[in-house]
Parts: structure tokens; sequence; C-alpha cells
């Protein structure tokens, strides 16, 4: 675990150093506490895309996902001089990450999202525009049924979501999820299994 | 064989073989016993369907000025007094508890020593007697009668 950045606490797990020893993301870290400004920079090249995509699956609005992205950095930023390579830092990371989210998902930050879902236009990557590209019906049936899936998760309880994105999308372990959410790894089980379940009932139709 | 998903033991290992995040001797164990039972089966496929369907959510692009914008907030945070105590910073985040110690010491000191007199303890007060108007009338009586008496006394004495 990493130092205790504004709006996190520390969590003390028997994975720490051992994890910590081999994670070249805390060593960059520690060189950041030692004054090294490039040392951030490939921090923030290597995480910058995944904890931006995070936070906008999370809150669905890009512009607050990047917000929340600058302040995420900018406490790893503010946390280098009590910095101590005790977890993986991507744990460290995606727990500020996680943290931010929910606390902007509670205080309605991202309520617009709603307004947002069917409006693809606003929000999705913008399409290459080729010879070979795909038919007006194609692209509807597409945007239909990314639509859906946005729904099934905007609908997920905010941890749920949370827990089914670390798992999804940064492929992180049990334990990894339950630092980031200060749960137990029987607790991070639980939510996965039950958001599932809701994910599975959602999109049945999809299968 | 029972079935899996009946057990959270066993859901977690079909969750697992689902996302592709089993190991290959699992994988030949479970794949057997999929093979007999239709309701797992059933869960395999309808969970690697979510999975394929949150695979298709692409999150959109990262604003070109992300980084400028992050480095500039950064910039205002290190002010001209954090460029001041740079060289100092680590001495500070060691040494910063008993220099705060002391100052904490100091100033509760100060505040004692500045208490307004009213605030400060008073030592116990010696206990007044109260006179009544009574008392003063018999005490001056007294006094005038002694008088008398000592001028009657000078009168008597013998002239040396």
């Amino acid at each position: 675990m990493g130092p205790q950045p504004e709006g996190t606490e520390r969590v003390n797990t028997g994975m720490g150093s051992i994890a910590a020893t081999l994670d070249c993301d805390a060593e960059l870290m520690v060189r950041v506490k030692e004054g090294d400004g490039a040392s951030f920079a490939v921090l923030l090249e290597k995480h910058r895309s995944p904890v931006i995509h995070f936070l906008y699956r999370m809150v669905q609005n890009q512009a607050v996902a990047e917000e929340l992205a600058q302040e995420v950095f900018l406490r790893v930023y503010r946390s280098r001089s009590t910095y101590e390579p005790t977890a993986k830092f991507t744990t460290w990371l995606f727990r500020i990450a996680t943290h931010l989210a929910l606390n902007s998902l509670r205080d309605g930050k991202s309520e617009r999202y709603d307004e947002r879902l069917d409006d693809e236009s606003v929000e999705a990557p913008a399409r290459q525009i080729c010879d070979n590209r795909p038919s007006v019906e194609a692209v509807m049936v597409k945007e239909a049924k990314l639509g859906e899936v946005r729904r099934a998760v905007a609908g997920l309880p905010a941890k749920q979501r949370a827990a089914v994105l670390m798992h999804k999308y940064q492929e992180m372990e049990y334990t990894q999820i339950a630092e980031a959410l200060s749960c137990s790894e029987s607790a991070v089980k639980s939510l996965l299994f039950r958001a599932y379940e809701t994910l599975r009932a959602r999109l049945a139709h999809m299968a | 064989m029972r079935c899996l998903i009946e057990t959270q033991e066993g859901a977690e290992r079909l969750l697992a073989y689902s996302t592709g995040r089993t190991a290959g001797g699992e994988n030949a164990a479970l794949e057997q016993h999929l093979q007999n039972c239709a309701a797992c089966r059933d869960y395999v496929t309808r969970q690697r369907a979510v999975w394929a369907s949150l695979d298709e959510w692409e999150a959109p692009r990262v604003s070109a000025d992300f980084d400028r914008q992050l480095y500039a907030r950064i910039e205002q945070e290190v002010s001209w007094v954090d460029r001041l105590l740079r060289p100092v910073r680590t001495l500070l985040v060691w040494r910063g508890l008993p220099v705060a110690a002391a100052a904490c010491l100091v100033i509760t000191i100060g505040i004692v020593l500045e208490l307004p007199s009213g605030m400060r303890p008073q030592p116990p007060s010696a206990p007044v007697e109260i006179t009544h108007p009574e008392q003063v009338v018999h005490a001056l009586d007294d006094m005038e009668m002694l008088g008398n008496f000592d001028s009657s006394l000078r009168g008597a004495a013998p002239r040396s």
C-alpha cells in the first residue's frame, strides 16, 4: 500500500512488501519521491488510459472521468514524499480512482450520464470512415447493443460496478480489488457474483 | 459430479473458466463436467455472452491536452514556498513531529500566561466576618468608656 493520500485510508495486508518488490511501478514511484519528474511521466503514460477508461465506465461521462483522473494523478504526485512501496502500485492507484468515482457518484456529479446514454455521438470513439465501413443498419444495431450494455452496467450498485470493471478490464485479482474497495476478498467475490448474475439476466437476450 | 453452480466454490471455478482465467489442467476437468451438466453449460454460455458484450464497450479517446492540464495543476501546487522548502523536505518529514510538539508546548504555555486574571485559578481567600451596626455602636461605646477611664486615672495619679 502506498501512502495515504487525501480521502484514502491505509490498509495493511500480508501481500504488501513481496508484491511491491517486484512492482516496477512502485520503483518508479520511489524515484518520483526522490525528485525524478521523468519517472512520474512514465507512470502517467502507462496508467493514464486505464485509469480514465475505468473512471469513464464508472461515471459514464468523459468530461467527469477526465476531471477525476486529473485528481487521481494529482493525489499520486502530492503523496510522493510520503510514498512507501508496501503494495502493488496499480492497487493503490485504483484505490484512489475508485474512492473518487464512488464519491462522485454519491454526490451526483455525473448524473448527466443518463441523458448521454442514448447520445453516442457525444461519447463514442470517433468512427473511422473508409471504404469498407459497416452499413448504417449494422452501426445502429451495434450502438443499440452498446447502449444496453452501458445501461446494464450503470444499473449496478456502485461497488458492484467498480468490482466488475476492475475484474473485467483491469484483470485485477480478488485481493487487489478487495484492497481497492476496502473490503474483504470474500466480499469481493460476493459483489462479483451478484453483479454478473444481474448482468447475465439483463443481457441474456444478447447471447 | 455434483452441479458446480450449487456451491460457491464451484461457481467461482465456472466464472474463472468462463472468463479464461483457469489453468489447463483444471479446464479439462471442467469441460468434462460441462458435457454432462446442462445447467453449468448454460451458466458458462450466458457468462461468456456477458463477457463478450463488455468487450465491445470501448472507452473514448483521452483528450489531447489531458497531460498539459495535469502538469499545469501540478505546477500550481508547487508554489514558491514549496520550492524554497524542497531541499529540506525530507528533513521536515522526519523532524516535523518533534518540532510540532515543541511548538504546541510553547503555544500552550503562552496561552496560560496570557490568560486574564479572572480566568486564572485563584488561591482560596480568608473568610470575611459580617459586622452588624449594633456591634459597631457597642464597640464605640466601649472605646469611649475606656478613654474616660484612662483620663480619670491620669487625673487621679499623684504629680511627681
